[in-house]
């Protein structure tokens, strides 16, 4: 009976040790494997972060640039972004169904759909108004094809292959006529070249002359207004929410450094130069649409137009401000 | 008969003694296999704590050349060069100061900072500064500081970026 009892305790103890030991590496290796992806998203969104950073200061040293960023695996990019103040974008890389930190980025204007690709072309456009207000960057799935139908020239000279400073990117086919787009591509038509607009995915319209580039992109329902050659690429190949909460930061950027030119324009001054800008109008329009819940087609063309008056007023000033 | 129950108690006693060894082996394997795993755990630790470290120095040595080109500092027509009187709007104004901390907050800069070099001069620029407790690490690059009206006047200055360590 004792003895008995004692081959029971035995094998009850074994059994309990035995499935903690178990338990405990069932349990280290499972945390281990779920925090090594969560690491490894979280070092790719930061590693992201500060690849992009020559993408999005580039100074005088480029009017546009591009480039392709590859990760060491496929990652689903997505980009959210917040305009309360300077506003941020907030890079998260989900990986094998983890989803790593989001990396909080207050620099960087990156505007995307969210992606799932390896490899990334990024292209950084300076957005002028009048002075370079920021770089945008622009992220889409490298392997994801777009159609360009009749585009204007500017347009094929920057991201085509005609000229010896053209980006040529590859996943953008330049034609003349929608029925060449090749299969599965995005096509993306411009109304005023062309009368081929019908049943394109995008529809980009654009009014030239004396408002150099400005114009409407419309996908679907929805209709992005853009100012400037920056914008216009950016319309296209981003979402409208973040294309809106974009633009809305790049406004309230424009608003602060209205101060700081006010301040140089006031320097100026001060050492001679005679000078008169609008810069207080310019603040005002950009504060009103940094915080306007939509952005109207009116705005867009008022701060617009600011902008080329105090570009014109630079051009004939004694000193020129920016 | 009393000889069978003393050899019984003498077998109870080193199946006892068997079990107890069984057990304190089953402990001991428990605790190694534990201090392993702190072990390991530790050291993966350290090469998250390290992977950190070099993306923060790498990430604000790109700051350095981030922030004397960008809109808001660098003069015109030029790449990499503050011009001054924006640094000095920058430097006067703490509303201004304030409403670009969390470009630098984010990435767990405290200060960043001007030093007029050449002509030597002590003329120092705040562009951002915040109190730590915390260990920094200070990394600098010269720049161009120049004024710009008629005429364009350089000088040489120090672009002083101070960061948390991690």
């Amino acid at each position: 009976m004792n003895k008995k009892a004692q081959m029971e305790f035995a094998w009850i103890f074994a059994v309990i040790v035995g499935a903690m030991i178990l338990f405990l590496a069932f349990y280290f290796v499972g945390t281990k494997l779920l925090s090594q992806k969560y690491e490894q998203a979280t070092i790719e969104a930061q590693s992201l972060d500060i690849l992009l950073n020559p993408f999005s200061q580039l100074g005088e040293i480029s009017v546009i640039s591009q480039d392709v960023i590859a990760l060491p695996q496929r990652s689903t990019l997505s980009i959210s972004c917040d305009n309360t103040e300077l506003g941020y974008n907030e890079i998260t890389l989900m990986q094998k169904n983890t989803a790593g930190i989001p990396r909080v980025v207050y620099d960087k204007y990156i505007f995307a759909e969210n992606l799932e690709a390896k490899k990334f072309q990024a292209i950084s456009a300076p957005f002028e108004m009048p002075w370079r207000v920021a770089d945008v960057i622009i992220l889409w799935p490298y392997e994801k094809q777009y159609c360009f139908v009749s585009a204007p020239d500017f347009i094929e000279e920057t991201l085509g292959n005609s000229t010896e400073t053209s980006l040529n990117i590859s996943s953008i086919v330049f034609t003349t006529n929608k029925n060449s787009c090749p299969a599965n591509s995005t096509t993306v038509c411009f109304q005023g070249q062309s009368s081929q607009s019908s049943n394109c995915d995008i529809i980009v319209d654009i009014v030239e002359g004396a408002l150099n580039h400005k114009g409407t992109t419309k996908k679907g329902n929805q209709r992005l207004h853009f100012a400037g050659d920056a914008l216009l690429y950016a319309s296209i190949f981003s979402s409208k929410e973040l294309y809106d909460c974009n633009f809305k930061r790049l406004m309230a950027r424009l608003a602060a450094q209205s101060d700081i030119y006010r301040n140089k324009a006031v320097a100026l001054a001060s050492r001679g130069c005679s000078a008169t800008f609008n810069l207080d109008t310019l603040k005002q329009k950009a504060e009103t649409l940094s915080e306007a819940s939509t952005i109207s087609e009116s705005s867009v063309t008022a701060i617009w137009q600011t902008a080329k008056a105090i570009e014109q007023q630079n051009d004939i000033a004694d000193c020129s401000l920016y | 008969m009393k000889e069978t129950i003393e050899t019984k108690l003498k077998k109870g006693k080193k199946g006892q003694m068997k079990i107890q060894e069984m057990a304190f082996v089953l402990v001991a394997v428990v605790f190694l296999g534990a201090l392993l795993l702190l072990f390991f755990a530790r050291f993966q630790a350290g090469q998250v704590e390290k992977t950190a470290t070099e993306l923060r120095s790498l990430r604000t040595v790109t700051m350095l050349r981030v922030i004397s080109s960008m809109p808001e500092l660098v003069c015109k027509d030029e790449a990499v060069c503050i011009d001054q009187d924006k640094l000095t709007a920058f430097n006067s104004s703490t509303s201004l100061q304030s409403k670009y901390s969390s470009l630098w907050r984010a990435s767990n800069i405290v200060s960043i900072k001007v030093e007029e070099v050449y002509p030597a001069s002590n003329k120092n620029y705040t562009i951002y500064k915040k109190t730590t407790q915390e260990n920094t690490v200070t990394y600098s690059t010269f720049v161009p500081l120049c004024t710009e009206a008629r005429d364009k006047i350089c000088k040489i200055a120090k672009i002083k970026v101070t960061t948390i360590m991690p």
